[in-house]
């Protein structure tokens, strides 16, 4: 029943209509942002003021030095943020933005690409602040950071399909949203983020079958040079290959069906 | 050259509101076996089109007729590649310009600018081709300064001129047109005739869906009547107007 070479090139057309996404991603976050004066800065500070906080908190109830806690929590929670706001958004992608769907032939893959570059967008705003702890403590990144660019692409892979799959799944079923949220409500907490994996006398499983502590770990390993994310990278691979066939058959059964869900 | 082909094409809406859209129903239904969800667990279905058959050829200039919910909005859907036909086989060859919802994408927070970027990305085009449309929109629109606020700030009278203005801003291939384009105030009714004109005539295969039979009989060669989701009639646009006149008499 389902058509799966048509599928591809449904997947296809939407990665070329980048300029659609792109602009409309961008539109969104400038958006969020219209007529306040500092605009999408606000997404930097707002990042800054959790790490400050939980930063020199919790850098006091675990006893850490805040040279390598702040960077550690900057780093987790701006991941920790584009994974859980990705997903989030993906919840709401084809619910909400779809609704353009039922007026222009545009198909889904592109509004999920422009919730995807919109969580991106919001990234970049955020990265400022652990760059400029970074810089503030002198903690240079050695030639092993440079592992930070095949981690980013996975983790964009990764949460790629993560959003694309909620995605679907959530315009069919309108219960997945909420408990993606209290999923994630949790997850925060079981996620090394404001607390770090050694922190732990036992229950260390709590970290390793927890998918989103390795997409964390793959890029936050490399740029603070913990050892350990090598790991990380093949649960993430494994994760990536797996999420993305799961979805594509997912998007090539549903896809007939989908407008009529919205 | 654009071509249009529908065979036997059927559109049903699963309707989910209260009964199968929760993953709850779904759980307690497959724990009870079924038990508490409808008889077959299946969703209630709207049949909003039955075994729909047409051909439109480069030229033809379609009239749907027909009182509301006859299936008139859904079919053009279709045409536009927005619902894809359950049963039935379609090809649909050429660009498609869907004018269903005018107020497609209509950001109100926006200037005028990034409303014109804004809607010709969703009907499809690139950068390039608005950039080069944006000329032409403001001149007609004659909102001149006006682009740079906020949508928002317009009046009623200068927004229906901007998106009738980028409406017809792209010429189309088969255009997909619901109720008439271009309403707006007396002074520009001359204007937007003439701009309606040639745009209608720019394009390959009309397919449109109004109440005014006048509306029809100016910009159509074939109408066809519709009735519970099904063409009861098709041909020549002036017999199909009167045919229908005569169901809505009877």
């Amino acid at each position: 029943m389902a058509d799966y070479s048509a599928t591809a090139r449904e997947v296809g057309k939407g990665i070329r209509q980048r300029d659609m996404w792109l602009t409309l991603g961008s539109w969104d976050v400038r958006r969020m942002y219209r007529r306040s004066v500092l605009g999408p800065l606000w997404l930097t500070i707002s990042a800054a003021v959790f790490v400050a906080g939980v930063g020199v908190l919790y850098g006091g109830l675990l006893r850490q030095s805040l040279e390598s806690f702040l960077p550690h929590v900057a780093l987790g929670f701006v991941i920790w943020t584009f994974l859980s706001g990705s997903m989030l958004a993906g919840t709401q992608a084809l619910i909400v933005e779809g609704a353009i769907l039922k007026e222009v032939a545009i198909g889904p893959t592109a509004v999920v690409f422009r919730v995807l570059w919109r969580q991106i967008l919001v990234t970049l705003h955020q990265l400022a602040v652990p760059a400029v702890i970074l810089v503030a403590i002198q903690r240079w990144p050695t030639i092993e950071a440079l592992w930070v660019i095949p981690g980013a692409l996975l983790l964009i892979c990764n949460v790629a399909w993560m959003t694309a799959f909620l995605a679907i799944a959530s315009a069919r079923f309108r219960d997945i949203p909420p408990i993606v949220g209290s999923i994630l409500q949790i997850a925060f907490f079981m996620t090394p983020v404001i607390w770090l994996r050694d922190g732990l006398t036992n229950h260390h499983w709590v970290v390793d079958l927890n998918p989103f502590s390795h997409l964390i770990e793959i890029v936050r390993g490399p740029l603070l040079g913990m050892p350990g994310y090598m790991l990380s990278f093949w649960v993430c691979t494994a994760m990536a290959v797996a999420g993305c066939i799961m979805t594509f058959i997912l998007f090539a059964r549903s896809r007939d069906r989908l407008v009529y869900w919205l | 050259m654009a071509h249009v082909v529908l065979d036997d094409v059927c559109v049903s809406f699963p309707i989910y509101g209260q009964s199968s859209q929760s993953l709850k129903k779904r759980v307690i239904g497959s724990v009870v076996g079924g038990g508490l969800s409808h008889a077959d667990g299946m969703p209630v279905v709207v049949n909003a089109l039955s075994d729909v058959c047409m051909e439109l050829v480069d030229g033809d200039r379609l009239g749907l007729i027909g009182h509301n919910g006859a299936g008139k909005t859904t079919l053009l859907r279709v045409i536009a590649g927005i619902y894809p036909a359950v049963s039935g086989k379609m090809t649909i060859d050429g660009r498609v310009t869907p004018l269903i919802d005018t107020r497609l994408g209509l950001e109100m927070e926006g200037t005028g600018y990034e409303n014109i970027l804004l809607r010709g990305l969703y009907l499809g085009h690139d950068r390039a081709a608005i950039d080069a449309a944006i000329g032409d929109i403001a001149d007609f629109s004659e909102l001149g300064e006006y682009l740079e606020l906020p949508v928002r700030t317009y009046s009623s009278g200068m927004l229906s001129r901007l998106l009738f203005a980028i409406s017809t801003a792209f010429d189309p291939e088969i255009l997909v047109l619901d109720e008439g384009i271009g309403a707006g105030d007396a002074a520009f009714m001359g204007r937007i005739k003439k701009r309606t004109d040639a745009f209608m005539k720019t394009a390959s295969i009309v397919v449109m869906a109004s109440h005014s039979d006048a509306f029809i009989q100016a910009h159509c060669n074939i109408g066809a009547v519709m009735e519970h989701g099904r063409v009861k009639s098709f041909g020549e646009v002036g017999e199909q107007i009167k045919l229908y006149q005569d169901i809505v008499r009877r």
